[in-house]
């Protein structure tokens, strides 16, 4: 069964601009975050939403949540049309859809005690009988994402505890209400390597224990191998390239996806010696004016003059294999 | 497996606290402060047992200089000095602490709407504010009580007007920032009404500037209730009051009566020292984001 | 890769301690290691293990609170006593750093030709304006970055060309060593290939030798010519690099190398460390991975692991090796 279902999303940021150049210019400009993502994640499956700074994939997460209102398109959770519920629909409906945020510092309110913020979801959608119940909720989340002794990082404030202990509060409060869907932004990615295999190893346990569905977005093509049964590339606001992660890893299509694993960086100088290195010159574009036709073209050493006229379109190349990228058209 | 476990007391809290308190610059400033102000609280809660006349009446010879007798003197009607400061005190920290407090309850709600709502209210409130801040404050505290009369709560309120405006800028700029930290945004993921995310997340992040500001703005609502009593708008004589007695006592300045202004001036700057003491380094015990390493 | 066995840098049991109130954090503690000339040494380890600290005080730029004790020669001259004034002129000279984040070591009001004027005049005060310009479009040259640029400011720069610009900084004297610290951390993985890749042939144009500090076990793959392995301040292993590949010793390392996640599917095994490093602040005699480490024995907890010379080039800081701990003690 599709759990979240994309259509077409599209957001556009205005540009703050100073207040003379707005007397004298008409034209507003517009970051283009995101231009018309279209995606369908099935239950229990995990999504990794892979791309560099300035590719869209954390607007597009918060934009599934509805933490950003988006220009247009369509988003379908559990089969319903979630795209213009109101406020109170929403608020109601974030017990089913969970975030978990990069920086687990700035993601915990510094003067709430953790136990506390825990808790707080079950308070806000009254789950629980009475605080008293609530609070063995907690207890036992928190020994669930091995806090231990959880009665004393209970009455603990953030500060006082290490990053990859923050990281399992965060993942404790969005857990505890038992969502159908996650988000994790970047969820691992300011943790040093020995803590953020441990973290990655609890998301997958903590996956299959609550049958959880993951949209997992990161940076890190080496993090999604483990987690993620499929791989959707964003450049510059569009998906460039779908697929199993193993044809990703194994027969990516799109330059740029080939561009993105070669420049991998293997913990394994043999194996890296080995590999080819196929990096493009330059930088991802400015999102305000991005180039016409695909986004790659400027880097892309196959472009040819179709590429500069419209952006290719996502085309099914096989069942569930999709690219984007005048190659295979 | 954890390695930082280890079991709390409060008292070993409590110790933990005085004791980087203590050993910290900020903290002897503080602490300097806070001696300054407990025995001027002290004196103004028992002016009535330590005082050794009663401020408003006569109870010696006019214009003595300080004697064993009366160690601060007598002033023009022959009133003891050292019992009219000691009043005095109670009623400078009284009036200093209503209009504090007045103006905390204005500036506060309004600055937390304002910063958290933002769009047209913000602007029409800041602008309002501003237009008040932009006044010079005693010039606006001068022309407030001229409208409102005397009185304590007329001149604390006329007091308040002038300090509303400034915790009302501390509380919307920080909670303007605030709303876009990340634990914001996390709450309203959890699924938090903006009220909850108010005053769970926002209001605790805020309030630790307001303490500073509140300890901050005593010193100035002192300085300026004696700017009122010295010009003759504050609280009615016979009433022991600083301001008033300074205005006073300067009439006959060219007498070398100097104790008549001495004291009570003496009294406003040490009091007003020890607010600021105290403020300074309690800011930089609650922010302590200089030099310090995690 | 032949790099000589010309010392350029030599450390000697040096430690840096923060003091706090609570007593000193020993961020840095007992590192003996040499840099020989035109080499690369990764320094690898997680956050709060000391390598970014060790990196600074090389330069002498650590805050006030920081004590340096043992000896560090650079070109068989102590750093330790020199003063203030005498590091200024090595920094920049003879040693030069490359930090994470450009933007915050480069003056934002200052054009990018000033900086190098001032970089430049600082240590030369004979050489003309003109020539410190050539001198600079030269460095930029070398880095990719067209001279026309020389009159924009840092700001104006995109995170991948601010970078390059801070390496044609910090090479434009062409010092004796450059430390960089986490240099492509906050890079984009195609701009940081395209870094790494240019770091390499910078580097054997102007035959320097590096001590490149990173977390990115990756990274140090593709860089370095031997590797050293910090945990907790202390440096557990330094070995050519495939011998920390292919052959580590140290428990510390080997774990540390199995939970690192690599692109080979084949290999879908996630191991991790359990725990967590522990505080630096008073910590006393022992090995500091001791609560992690699958082969603890007694004698890890009550003394520090000597370092350990298992080959000439191959130093492990680990009870294990050290062939002087008796056998009541092991057990």
């Amino acid at each position: 069964m599709t759990l979240l279902k994309v259509e077409n999303l599209v957001k556009h940021f205005p540009v703050r601009i100073n207040f003379v150049k707005a007397l004298f210019t008409r034209e507003r400009k517009k970051v283009h975050a995101v231009n018309g993502v279209s995606f369908e994640i099935e239950e229990g499956q995990t999504l990794g939403l892979v791309g560099e700074s300035g590719s869209g994939k954390t607007t597009t997460g918060r934009l599934i949540l509805k933490l950003e209102e988006p220009t247009a398109g369509r988003i379908f959770f559990a089969g319903k049309e979630i795209t213009s519920l109101g406020a109170e629909e929403m608020r109601r409906l974030r017990r089913e859809m969970q975030i978990i945020f990069q920086d687990p510092l700035a993601s915990l309110n510094p003067y709430m005690r953790i136990g506390e913020a825990v808790r707080h979801p079950l308070v806000i959608h009254s789950i629980g009988e009475n605080k008293r119940r609530q609070r063995e909720m907690v207890i036992e989340m928190l020994e669930r994402v091995n806090l231990r002794p959880a009665e004393e990082f209970y009455n603990r404030f953030p500060r006082q505890i290490s990053g990859g202990q923050r990281q399992r509060v965060v993942i404790a409060r969005a857990l505890i209400t038992r969502p159908k869907f996650v988000v994790a932004d970047e969820a691992v990615a300011m943790l040093d390597v020995s803590v953020r295999s441990q973290l990655l190893k609890l998301m997958m346990d903590l996956k299959h224990e609550f049958n959880l569905t993951y949209l997992f977005i990161t940076h890190d093509l080496a993090t999604t191998k483990y987690i993620c049964d499929r791989i959707a590339v964003m450049y510059l606001g569009r998906i460039v390239e779908e697929g199993s992660f193993k044809d990703i890893y194994t027969d990516p299509k799109h330059p740029y996806t080939r561009a993105l694993i070669s420049a991998v960086p293997e913990p394994d100088p043999k194996a890296g010696e080995k590999k080819k290195k196929l990096i493009p010159a330059g930088e991802v574009p400015n999102p305000i004016d991005p180039p016409s036709g695909c986004p790659f073209h400027p880097r892309c050493p196959y472009a040819k003059e179709v590429c500069k006229t419209a952006p290719p379109k996502l085309k099914e190349l096989e069942s569930g294999r999709r690219v984007a990228c005048y190659l295979y058209s | 497996m954890e390695t930082q476990v280890e079991v709390r007391f409060l008292s070993a809290g409590i110790g933990r606290v005085l004791r980087k308190f203590f050993r910290s610059g900020s903290g002897k400033m503080a602490f300097v402060g806070a001696v300054i102000l407990i025995v001027f609280l002290l004196a103004a809660l028992f002016a009535d047992q330590i005082a050794p006349y009663d401020p408003t009446v006569r109870s010696g010879r006019t214009f003595q200089p300080p004697s064993s007798k009366h160690i601060f003197g007598t002033d023009n009607l022959g009133r003891d000095m050292f019992s009219r400061v000691l009043h005095g005190a109670k009623i400078a920290l009284l009036i200093a602490f209503m209009a504090v407090l007045i103006a905390a309850a204005i500036g506060i709600p309004l600055g937390l709407l304002s910063g958290y709502i933002g769009g047209p209210l913000d602007r029409i409130l800041t602008l309002i504010m501003d237009a008040v801040y932009s006044f010079p404050g005693l010039i606006l505290a001068i022309a407030v009580a001229a409208v409102l009369g005397t009185g304590v709560t007329n001149i604390a309120v006329s007091i308040a007007v002038v300090y509303a405006p400034t915790y009302f800028r501390v509380i919307r700029n920080q909670v303007a920032s605030i709303k876009s930290e990340l634990y914001v945004e996390a709450a309203r993921a959890i699924g938090a009404r903006n009220w909850t995310i108010l005053f769970r997340y926002v209001l605790p992040n805020v309030l630790p500037s307001v303490v500073v500001v509140l300890s901050m703005n005593l010193a100035d609502a002192i300085m300026t209730e004696a700017g009122l009593s010295f010009l003759g708008l504050g609280i009615a004589p016979p009433t022991p009051d600083w301001g008033y007695d300074l205005s006073n006592g300067q009439r006959f300045i060219l007498m070398n009566d100097w104790w008549m202004i001495m004291f009570p001036g003496l009294a406003i700057i040490v009091l007003v020292l020890g607010f600021s003491l105290f403020s300074e380094g309690l800011n930089e015990y609650l922010n302590p984001n200089v030099g310090e390493r995690e | 890769m032949s790099a000589g066995k010309d010392v350029v840098c030599r450390m000697e049991n040096f430690r840096v301690y923060y003091m706090t109130f609570d007593g000193p954090v020993k961020a840095v503690d007992g590192v003996s290691m040499e840099v020989y000339k035109e080499e690369t040494v990764g320094l690898v380890g997680e956050s709060g293990c000391g390598k970014s600290t060790l990196g600074s005080a090389l330069l002498k730029i650590l805050p006030r609170t920081a004590r340096m004790e043992g000896r560090v020669y650079l070109e068989g001259e102590d750093l330790i006593p020199k003063s203030e004034k005498e590091m200024q002129k090595l920094r920049g000279a003879k040693i030069s750093m490359i930090f994470q984040d450009p933007m915050t070591s480069l003056n934002p009001i200052m054009k990018v030709k000033d900086h190098f004027i001032e970089t430049i005049k600082t240590h030369k005060p004979e050489v003309s304006e003109d020539q410190a310009l050539e001198m600079a479009s030269k460095a930029l040259a070398e880095v990719g970055i067209s001279e026309s640029r020389l009159n924009d400011y840092p700001f104006q720069f995109s995170g991948g060309m601010r970078q390059r610009m801070m390496i044609a900084l910090s090479i434009v004297l062409r010092p004796t060593l450059v430390i960089a610290d986490e240099p492509t951390t906050s890079l984009d993985v195609i701009v940081q290939a395209q870094i790494l890749q240019l770091m390499k042939e910078i580097q054997s144009h102007i035959r320097s030798s590096m001590i490149l500090i990173t977390h990115d076990l990756g990274v140090v793959a593709e860089m370095a010519h031997r590797i050293g392995v910090m945990y907790a301040g202390h440096l557990v292993e330094l070995a050519p690099r495939d011998t920390i590949y292919y052959k580590p010793l140290h428990p510390y390392t080997q774990a540390l190398l199995e939970s690192v996640p690599n692109t080979d599917i084949n290999d879908m095994e996630l191991s991790y460390i359990d725990g967590y490093p522990p505080s630096l602040l008073n910590i006393g005699e022992g090995c500091r991975f001791v609560d992690r480490c699958p082969k603890t024995m007694k004698v890890c907890r009550d003394r520090t692991p000597p370092d350990v010379e298992i080959k000439e080039d191959h130093m492990v800081k680990c009870w294990l090796y050290a062939d002087n701990v008796g056998e009541v003690e092991r057990s």
